[in-house]
């Protein structure tokens, strides 16, 4: 999952960005309103957190200008500001959620999914879980089956994720590689292809189906046992 | 207003009334004189004629004074006729016959001196006397003539009353007329007021200044410029607070994220610690937001608004799968503050949407101002946790920062706007608040 996060103040945005990368986004940041539109604009994320009190350019306006646009990922807006009657303006203008500061990390992150999830047609809340494969988004691992768990590194839980929420779907090569890797990220779709063959070792061969010059289709068919 | 002066209408009645009163006596005083003065000047003329006639008819003949009564008019014969006349020398006395037994009061003349005097005379007659020294040969004789002048004692009073009545009627009318005028010259000013109203209720934005007369305009004007004042410094200081509220709460979150990081006794402490700050940070600021019910208002679709706030509600708890139905007449507004008005809604609709299991139920009335209920079908309160809440909607002091944040803010919302907040138990099972907002 790629998360734009634009929150203005340096040491908050470097903490928020550590825990939601620890929590398996890949995360970009942006820390005035300007270059919060300018990457909103290009750059296809599945969500956006997003302060209100930006320099340049109000947060609101960004976010009215993207809705405008037609940019249409989830926004979750982030602020000390939270009169009701600027809770009833952030959502006019187009916001998913509010939230309000000081927060805990673990109410971000519970929303931020239940966001995400909903984005893709899927309850929040409960556990991605598709042809018995469980993802422990907590524990970042997934769980097979017959109930045994396999651990997953930060690039592969992403990874599965953004296959487990798309289940069924022909997914290019160059979509899983935005969604998966942040901006500054090295976005070689040779690397992917590493990533893809790694959770096929991890999950069974079955589990992921090559499109040839399409891209992949997760199946979530455990077919053969893969080796531990 | 405390302490009320008298009306401007009062003390106007009151000086032109007085004004007026003093003209007429005055007027009927100097009146009185020069009419009474004129006619004795008149009535002097023909005494001189009379006199004249008086000293022709008398003639003194071998010592003793002699009348010729026929050549003097016959009035002078009928007692009391009101004309008499009295010739002397030394002595020797001749009266009118009118005169009967009473006589004039006339001094001793030397020949061409004259008096005029008065006296009382028979059957108590105010007389005036004109009296001259009239010298006859070697004999010096003291002719008077009187004539009863109660006529002209009668016209004066009769004249009196005629101009007290009139001086009255002129009064009156200046009364009347004054009232009017009074009514049309203030007419502006209860203008002024009416649109002073109208502002309040956001229907102006300012007052208007076309038609307003020169001596009302400056303080139309000061208003105007009063109220731009007013408005700006809630804008600058709300612009302030906003400010503040994210220069505080920043810090606040870095420090609950630090927490998170620290093992759980500290981590405990520090939370609490962060709790309390955010909950007086929050509560003072959004009590300094208020606006309140002196700011003129700036009128809001409030239906749209209250849709946009379930909209709102609906979205945050977009788990619970909620249905808030709200029923607002179609002609309710608020005469108070946006801002404010969706605070106190928004307070009580959050608190309804986390109680309630699938249904909240929003009605605004018009009663005399706004009646305004928000209930839903969540396990409601006892009777005694109702009292608790409606005390400490009243006694804002003795609530405790944290819990109950949002309502103590409700509470200090519905004071501002001197309206009431009570609790009940819902037709849907849960809570119900009742909330009157009285017209401004």
């Amino acid at each position: 999952m790629r998360l734009l996060l634009v929150e203005d103040d340096p040491d908050l945005s470097q903490d928020i960005a550590r825990r939601l990368t620890q929590a398996g986004y890949a995360v970009d940041c942006a820390y005035d309103g300007v270059s919060a539109y300018d990457l909103g604009s290009v750059e296809p994320y599945d969500a956006v957190v997003l302060d209100l009190g930006l320099p340049r350019r109000p947060g609101l306006e960004v976010l009215k200008a993207w809705r405008a646009d037609g940019r249409r990922m989830a926004v979750l807006i982030l602020t000390a500001r939270d009169a009701w009657h600027e809770k009833v303006d952030g959502f006019k203008a187009g916001a998913d959620d509010y939230l309000g500061k000081p927060f805990h990390i673990e109410e971000l992150l519970a929303r931020l999914d239940a966001l995400i999830r909903r984005a893709h047609g899927s309850a929040g809340g409960v556990p991605l879980n598709t042809g018995g494969l469980r993802l422990d988004e907590a524990r970042q691992r997934a769980e097979l089956p017959d109930g045994r768990a396999v651990e997953l590194t930060g690039t592969e839980f992403r990874l599965l994720r953004y296959f487990m929420l798309h289940s069924g779907r022909v997914l290019s090569k160059d979509r899983l590689t935005e969604h998966v890797y942040a901006f500054d990220a090295d976005k070689d779709s040779n690397v992917l292809e590493v990533y893809v063959n790694r959770l096929r070792h991890k999950l069974g061969r079955g589990v992921i189906e090559t499109r040839r010059g399409q891209g992949y289709v997760f199946t979530g068919v455990i077919d053969d046992r893969p080796s531990a | 207003m405390t302490g009320q002066a008298p009306s401007l209408r009062r003390r106007l009645t009151l000086g032109v009334g007085a004004l007026v009163a003093t003209l007429t006596a005055l007027g009927l005083a100097l009146g009185g004189i020069g009419l009474r003065q004129a006619l004795e000047g008149v009535l002097l003329e023909r005494l001189q004629h009379d006199l004249d006639a008086v000293i022709a008819a008398t003639t003194v003949a071998g010592g003793t004074l002699r009348l010729h009564e026929d050549q003097l008019v016959p009035v002078y014969a009928k007692v009391y006729s009101g004309h008499y006349f009295r010739v002397s020398e030394g002595s020797d006395v001749l009266r009118s016959r009118s005169l009967w037994d009473a006589d004039l009061p006339v001094p001793e003349l030397a020949a061409g001196e004259r008096w005029q005097g008065g006296a009382q005379g028979p059957a108590r007659q105010p007389l005036l006397i004109l009296a001259q020294g009239v010298r006859r040969g070697e004999r010096t004789l003291v002719v008077a003539v009187a004539e009863d002048v109660s006529s002209i004692d009668r016209w004066q009073w009769r004249l009196l009353a005629g101009s007290v009545l009139f001086g009255l009627l002129v009064l009156a009318a200046i009364l009347v007329a004054q009232s009017v005028l009074v009514r049309h010259a203030l007419r502006p000013l209860n203008q002024v007021s009416a649109q002073l109203r109208r502002l309040q209720q956001g229907e102006l934005a300012v007052l208007p200044t076309a038609g307003v007369p020169a001596e009302v305009l400056p303080l139309v004007e000061r208003l105007n410029a009063a109220l731009e004042l007013l408005v700006a410094r809630l804008e600058r200081s709300r612009k302030a607070l906003g400010n503040l509220a994210h220069a505080l709460k920043t810090p606040l979150t870095v420090l609950t994220q630090l927490g998170d990081e620290l093992a759980a006794p500290q981590r405990a402490r520090l939370e609490q610690q962060v709790r309390a700050m955010h909950a007086t940070v929050e509560r003072e600021l959004k009590r300094a937001r208020l606006a309140g019910a002196a700011t003129p208002g700036q009128r809001f679709d409030l239906r749209a608004d209250l849709a946009a706030l379930a909209d709102t509600l609906a979205r945050i708890y977009h788990g619970k799968a909620l249905r808030i139905d709200i029923d607002a007449a179609p002609d309710a507004s608020f005469a108070g503050d946006r801002e404010d008005f969706l605070e106190l809604m928004g307070v009580l609709l959050d608190n309804a949407c986390k109680w309630a299991r699938a249904r909240v139920a929003v009605r605004v009335a018009l009663a005399d101002g706004l009646l305004v209920s928000v209930e839903d079908d969540g396990p409601g309160a006892s009777a005694e946790q109702m009292a608790t809440l409606t005390a400490r909607g009243q006694r804002l002091d003795e609530s405790t920062p944290g819990a109950g944040l949002g309502l103590s803010i409700a509470a200090d919302i519905v004071e501002q706007y001197g309206a009431s907040m009570n609790f009940e138990r819902a037709a849907l099972g849960g809570l119900r608040v009742v909330l009157r907002l009285p017209a401004l």
